[in-house]
């Protein structure tokens, strides 16, 4: 196993120079990057299209030289075949052979691996069902469409249980669903303790999975830090809370104005088209519609680490998983901690007080209600709104204090 | 091991997926089966199979080349379609990847070389089994044409010892004393070269005794025969252009059978005398006697004055069986395989770096030149004439070096011929093959495409 101490990849002073076929220098890809990543970490590599993030994930796996600089994966060399067995790799294009259907490209690639046949079927069986391929299994790759051929990436990257997965642009040829499952798995699988360097020029997808990120523009690194740093408005409070009456929103306003002598914008909060599209899928599949497309996706494989009692939780459904993860979110956030009453807990404690208009309030980074309650839902909600209000106190206090 | 396991496999999956090996495979059936009623050779059966047997190895030995040059085209669409950059990110070296292609390449090769070999056998029984056009044809299909034959040259008697008194006898004569520059050892060649050539010619009324070794026969059985194959050239041609001449096989000294045959033959051609193996002595020693005298002329008269010479090495030979016709055809198939290694090394080497059309019109060139290997030679010997510089030879003979230390001369390793003639394709020969072409210059080449694919970067861009 990976010493925890040791970062996955470490690079000093990388910087690839792509050359003509006369040798001369004509492209500087990357410049002098310094990058570390640890172990357990979802790093993201950001950039838009020829920003070098490719050509450094290309180096990171030996499959291009540095032309100054150095690197190291798992303490050794890119190009030693040893680190290859603790390593899964989906690139930007699922380049698979077309010729193969789905159960042969996954042979092949776990026989790489020299797995023992029972456990390269099994792993092969319970990805097919993770990516929602197991009844186009026998089909050619050929026949596959984008989105499925990407599935099957990602299923081959992962026929090793590796420590370090890296992921080049997972989501892209995926429709919304994939796009989806993709970020659950990628979130499932960094809560398993795996490493992962996603690359990426969709922001949205670094933002929901990464905990930190690098930024690169023209092969240099811009930014570099931990994604809530790099994104927190501490200038601002958001409060979301159920439809409420015109006269409760007035004394909101009052309240607000009476502490904090500041004024609010009120407004209707519009639904996700994502998450209105999932929940017409959802009710497709519930009613079994046919479709000669990706189906229903399954749980992570027992064999990446999940346990069997959490494997039954995780992703259940898609949208099971996605109404779950935005609602219990918050709790990791914010904890509640025994302090006096503020003025900020007054005002709080009056809007709380509205017990048939009871507001949910969350932090800015939250997303807006969900379409759909699950009834096994509500009581986390609970939960959540009071410790969403705790955290929300501590801002309030915060900027209390700093307003003084 | 595993992972080279991996890659052939999957190497020979592609080929039958993309349907490359199926194209082959027809091919090679439709070849080797329709072949036997297309060649008919001479109009009997013998010659039916000796023309079967040449075209159809020799059809077989050129659609799998080229099958094996195609499919170092799987390792180039690898790189072109980017399946490597998946390939190379697991525990898969790069030398495991090449060798896993050529072994790929080689099983596939193997299998339908093998497919084609059972074919073939199976035809040339087909053919043999048809009704011979005459007895001469029949015996002609058993015991020179379905048989693996060892052929035995004679025994060239040595004349340095005279060559050296002739020298000494001109020396005291005085017979070199008004030459300028006299070279001694060149004069002692000369003298050797005339005697040599003096013996291998019989002059009219003359006899020439040809001894052979290591005839070791089968000479248990009263059915067992030996042939004596003979190819003269005459100098002052009978004006029919037919020698008669006599043969004595045997040794009355060792205790043999003497065979005694009046021969009326067709000049400048091959002809065999079939003797029975109770000629040959028991220390495995022939006798073979030829006589320059026409049985047809009366004691007494004139025969016409032609002489015979037997000009090279091979102009007489004892030919006996010592192995079958399968066990021939499958050392003849074993070369094959042994040069289709050589040509797949070659193949998937300079596919690793180079494009595949390049590497397909690399791979086509060196299969001819080692297939020409000896023409080429030939040709240049003009080189060695006087008046060429010697800066010229030297360049040009540096050139011949390099390229013969890589590129085998595949006629060494080519057993067709053999077996077409009813001869044995020596064991030697396979172990050659396998030793010369599949160990040393296959593994040279291997090595060489590891290295440079090793150097490569797979994801390189183009710019």
């Amino acid at each position: 196993m990976q010493n925890d101490t040791l970062p996955v990849v470490q690079t000093v002073g990388l910087s690839k120079v792509f050359k003509d076929f006369w040798r001369r220098p004509r492209v500087e890809a990357l410049k002098s990057l310094n990058l570390e990543i640890r172990p357990g970490e979802v790093f993201g590599l950001l950039g838009p299209n020829g920003s070098g993030k490719s050509t450094t994930i290309k180096l990171l796996l030996g499959l291009l030289h540095p032309t100054r600089g150095r690197i190291s994966v798992f303490g050794r060399p890119p190009a030693d075949v040893a680190i290859k067995h603790r390593i899964g790799y989906l690139p930007e294009e699922s380049y698979l052979y077309q010729f193969l259907n789905a159960r042969e490209t996954l042979d092949f690639y776990g026989r790489l691996f020299r797995q023992h046949s029972r456990v390269r079927n099994d792993r092969i069986d319970m990805l097919l069902e993770m990516v929602g391929l197991q009844h186009e299994a026998r089909r050619r790759i050929g026949e596959y469409s984008k989105g499925m051929a990407r599935r099957i990436g990602l299923a081959q990257a992962l026929i090793n249980d590796p420590e370090f997965l890296i992921l080049d642009e997972p989501t892209s040829g995926l429709d919304p669903i994939g796009t989806k499952q993709i970020k659950d798995v990628i979130r499932q699988l960094g809560d398993m303790g795996k490493t992962i360097l996603l690359s990426s020029h969709l922001l949205a997808d670094v933002e929901d999975v990464c905990d930190r990120v690098c930024i690169l523009y023209g092969g240099q690194q811009r930014a570099e830090g931990e994604i809530g740093d790099l994104l927190a408005d501490t200038e601002k409070t958001q409060i979301t809370a159920d439809a409420l009456s015109p006269e409760t929103i007035e004394r909101i306003r009052e309240v607000i104005h009476e502490k904090e002598a500041k004024s609010i914008d009120v407004s209707v909060p519009r639904g996700r088209l994502e998450n209105l599209f999932l929940r017409i899928v959802r009710d497709a599949q519930s009613a079994k519609v046919a479709t000669s497309g990706v189906g229903q996706a399954g749980a992570i494989p027992e064999f990446l680490g999940a346990a069997t009692s959490s494997s039954e939780q995780i992703i259940k459904s898609l949208l099971d998983a996605s109404n779950k993860e935005e609602v219990s979110k918050p709790l990791e956030v914010a904890k509640p901690q025994p302090r006096e009453p503020s003025a900020a807990e007054q005002v709080v404690e009056q809007l709380l007080g509205q017990k048939e208009e009871r507001p949910i309030v969350s932090p800015p980074a939250s997303t807006e209600p969900d379409v759909e309650e699950s009834p096994d839902s509500m009581p986390k909600a609970i939960d959540a709104d009071r410790n969403i209000i705790d955290s929300l106190l501590q801002n309030i206090d915060k900027k209390t204090d700093k307003d003084k | 091991m595993g992972g080279i396991w991996a890659i052939a496999r999957h190497t020979v999956a592609a080929s039958m997926r993309m349907k490359i090996a199926l194209f082959f495979i027809v091919l090679l059936g439709v070849l080797t089966l329709g072949l036997p009623f297309a060649a008919e050779g001479d109009a009997s059966v013998s010659g039916a199979v000796q023309s079967f047997l040449a075209y159809s190895i020799g059809a077989v030995s050129f659609l799998l080349s080229c099958l094996t040059v195609f499919l170092a085209w799987t390792l180039s669409s690898e790189i072109v379609g980017k399946q490597i950059l998946t390939l190379m990110t697991k525990p898969l070296g790069r030398s495991q990847y090449v060798l896993g292609k050529w072994l790929g390449i080689i099983i596939l090769d193997g299998v339908l070389l093998l497919f084609s070999g059972i074919i073939i056998y199976g035809m040339t029984m087909y053919i043999a089994s048809r009704e011979p056009r005459d007895e001469f044809d029949k015996h002609k299909l058993n015991t020179q044409i379905l048989q693996a034959r060892h052929a035995s040259k004679f025994i060239l008697p040595d004349f340095t010892a005279v060559a050296d008194a002739q020298f000494e006898k001109n020396i005291t004569e005085g017979v070199y004393a008004n030459i300028e520059d006299f070279d001694e050892a060149k004069e002692k060649f000369r003298l050797l070269d005339y005697l040599q050539k003096r013996w291998r010619s019989v002059w009219p009324l003359e006899m020439r005794q040809f001894e052979f070794e290591d005839v070791r026969c089968d000479r248990s059985s009263p059915d067992a025969t030996i042939q004596i194959r003979y190819e003269s050239r005459v100098a002052n041609y009978p004006p029919n252009e037919i020698l008669q001449c006599q043969w004595y096989v045997g040794n009355r000294q060792k205790d043999t059978e003497l065979y005694h045959f009046n021969r009326r033959d067709v000049i400048d051609r091959r002809h065999t005398l079939t003797v029975p193996a109770d000629a040959v002595a028991e220390d495995n020693t022939l006798l073979v006697t030829f006589l320059n005298v026409d049985p047809s002329v009366p004691e007494g008269a004139m025969q016409h004055p032609a002489t015979v010479i037997f000009e090279g090495d091979d102009s007489i030979q004892v030919l006996f069986s010592v192995s079958s016709f399968w066990s021939n055809l499958v050392r003849t198939l074993l070369l094959v395989m042994c040069r289709l290694a050589f040509l797949a090394a070659f193949a998937v080497s300079a596919a690793t770096v180079v494009s595949f059309p390049v590497a397909a019109l690399a791979s086509l060139v060196v299969y001819t030149l080692a297939a020409m290997r000896g023409f080429i030679s030939d040709s240049a010997d003009w080189l060695y004439d006087e008046g060429v510089p010697m800066l010229l030879q030297t360049a040009i003979d540096n050139v011949f070096a390099a390229s013969y230390f890589l590129i085998p001369d595949f006629s060494q390793f080519n057993g067709i011929e053999n077996l077409v003639d009813g001869r044995n394709v020596p064991l030697m020969w396979v172990l050659l093959g396998i030793g010369k072409l599949v160990f040393i210059k296959t593994g040279i080449l291997l090595l060489i495409g590891c290295l440079l694919f090793h150097r490569r970067e797979v994801s390189e861009v183009s710019l």
